[in-house]
């Protein structure tokens, strides 16, 4: 492990006219699971493959340390991007469960071949099968292999869990902490399901319309996120000088909720009620307007 | 460990493609014209393995080229390889394939006791380079600018229709049909028209790098 950042310096990326990511300024430290949750379309697979030098930025870079990462294979080996496999794509098409495994033990130069073999039996993948047969979930898994046998000390995982059942699915966020235990690797995980990986997310970053809204230790964040309700009058004086957001008024009550800052608390008394708020509903808070909050 | 899918094996696809494309074409002419005699035997596979096995390996390039670019570009760019690595690699393939076939047809000729003359040399590596470096910038367009992929359907439909045709005249016709790719055509400026090839494929492969390095990895 070399213990360097992967620094994201003012990422944009436009695709014709429209900005996908805008200045983007990301840190990834060594050692961490980051969950990367973001509406569909909000640049989160594009802010991935600009990471692992997959795509080109429009303006910006990307550094391991203080190297580039674009065009710099040494960088390169550090770093590997396991996108969603589509299987009507051109570039799987013809090719088996067992010939996309040889080519990424050809070129990923810290490929674990045991592990491979291992998860491949753990997820009944059929190896002879075309990748153009298998099924969304049997294609995640496919990406779950590659990305943990990818030993890369950055491992990107693009919906990692998208079409997987349920016992799949908790088995994949336990290997996932398995591998992360063993190693200390670094990984991003990109997801919609973000109540099940909230537990084993340390950091999360919420990206929005191609900027990055928060990005903050998981814990503190729970912590810091309160809603608060009661009659309208209450809540105001509650909140007064508090970061708000997603403000819902019912008739004469409000609810709203909260970020403390770190010194900020508010005291529950009988006029309001104060909740906890789940990874989910913050995140819903974050990103939609206030009349489709919550 | 020997990098799968890599230069070597795409060589190795171009030439022994070529060769066992041929050696099905010589086969079914064969096949075909069963009262043939020795002597006419003999000038039918000079023509073959001389002349047609270069329009053979145009045509094999073609299909490994845009097949290699649609697919395993991608997934190496996609397992850390660099663009500056996979252009460095296609060049050599380019390269090596040309000089190859070129030699298998060299070969036909001096085994069969024909002469080869330069036009003839830089016809058969002219062409070869051409078709390459021509199927390589469709390719990195495409890789660059998703809309243009037609760009390379069009050119990869367009070579197999062509190639077909070609051969199918010239086995239905016994052979009748005019020989393409003699060098000929170079007539008595084989150095200025060399030149002048050597010139359109630089042209074409720096085209081809500058979509190349920033082409984009998509599904």
């Amino acid at each position: 492990m070399n213990n360097k950042k992967l620094i994201c310096r003012g990422i944009t990326k436009k695709y014709g006219k429209k900005e996908v990511l805008q200045k983007v300024d990301l840190e990834l430290e060594p050692g961490k699971i980051y969950g990367l949750i973001g509406r569909n379309g909000a640049g989160k697979t594009t802010l991935l493959s600009i990471m692992s030098a997959q795509n080109p930025t429009t303006r910006g870079e990307v550094l391991l340390g203080d190297v580039p990462v674009w065009e710099n294979q040494e960088a390169l080996k550090h770093i590997y991007f396991s996108r969603e496999i589509n299987p009507n794509s051109t570039v799987y098409s013809g090719l088996k469960v067992k010939e996309h495994l040889k080519i990424a033990a050809a070129y990923l130069p810290n490929w674990d071949q045991e592990l491979a073999d291992r998860l491949v039996t753990l997820f009944h993948l059929d190896k002879k099968k075309r990748i153009s047969k298998l099924s969304k979930g049997m294609a995640s898994m496919l990406t779950i292999v590659t990305a943990l046998a990818s030993k890369a000390e950055f491992t990107f995982l693009d919906e990692p869990v998208a079409g997987l059942d349920v016992v799949a699915r908790e088995q994949f966020y336990r290997l996932l902490v398995e591998e992360f235990t063993e190693s200390g690797r670094t990984f991003v995980v990109s997801t919609h399901i973000i109540e099940e990986a909230s537990d084993v997310l340390e950091e999360v970053i919420f990206l929005h319309e191609g900027e990055v809204l928060l990005k903050e230790n998981t814990q503190e964040l729970l912590e810091h996120c309160v809603y608060v309700s009661g009659k309208t009058e209450a809540v105001e004086e509650a909140v007064k000088g508090k970061e708000i957001h997603a403000r819902q008024i019912l008739g004469r009550s409000q609810g709203v909720m909260v970020r403390l800052k770190e010194e900020e608390q508010i005291l529950p008394d009988g006029q309001i009620t104060l909740q906890h708020m789940t990874l989910q509903k913050i995140f819903v808070s974050l990103c939609s307007g206030e009349d489709e909050a919550i | 460990m020997k990098k799968k899918y890599g230069g070597v094996q795409l060589i190795l696809d171009n030439v022994g493609g070529t060769f066992f494309l041929t050696l099905c074409i010589v086969m079914l002419r064969l096949v075909r014209n069963q009262g043939m005699s020795s002597e006419e035997a003999r000038t039918m596979m000079i023509s073959n393995f001389g002349g047609i096995l270069v329009l053979v390996g145009c045509f094999v390039c073609m299909i490994v080229e845009l097949t290699w670019f649609s697919q395993y570009a991608y997934l190496q760019l996609m397992l850390g390889r660099t663009r500056k690595q996979l252009f460095i690699m296609i060049q050599c393939v380019k390269f090596c394939s040309a000089f190859l076939i070129a030699l298998l047809s060299f070969g036909a000729w001096m085994i069969l006791g024909q002469d080869f003359y330069r036009s003839r040399v830089l016809g058969t590596l002219g062409i070869l380079f051409l078709v390459q470096g021509l199927c390589e910038l469709a390719a990195a367009l495409s890789m660059r600018f998703q809309r243009m992929v037609i760009v390379m359907i069009l050119l990869l439909a367009g070579g197999i229709g062509f190639f077909t045709s070609y051969c199918t005249m010239m086995i239905l016709k016994k052979g009748e049909v005019p020989a393409l790719l003699s060098g000929e055509f170079f007539g008595e400026y084989p150095i200025l028209l060399g030149g002048l090839i050597l010139l359109v494929y630089v042209i074409l492969a720096a085209i081809s790098w500058i979509l190349l390095r920033k082409a984009e990895v998509k599904q």
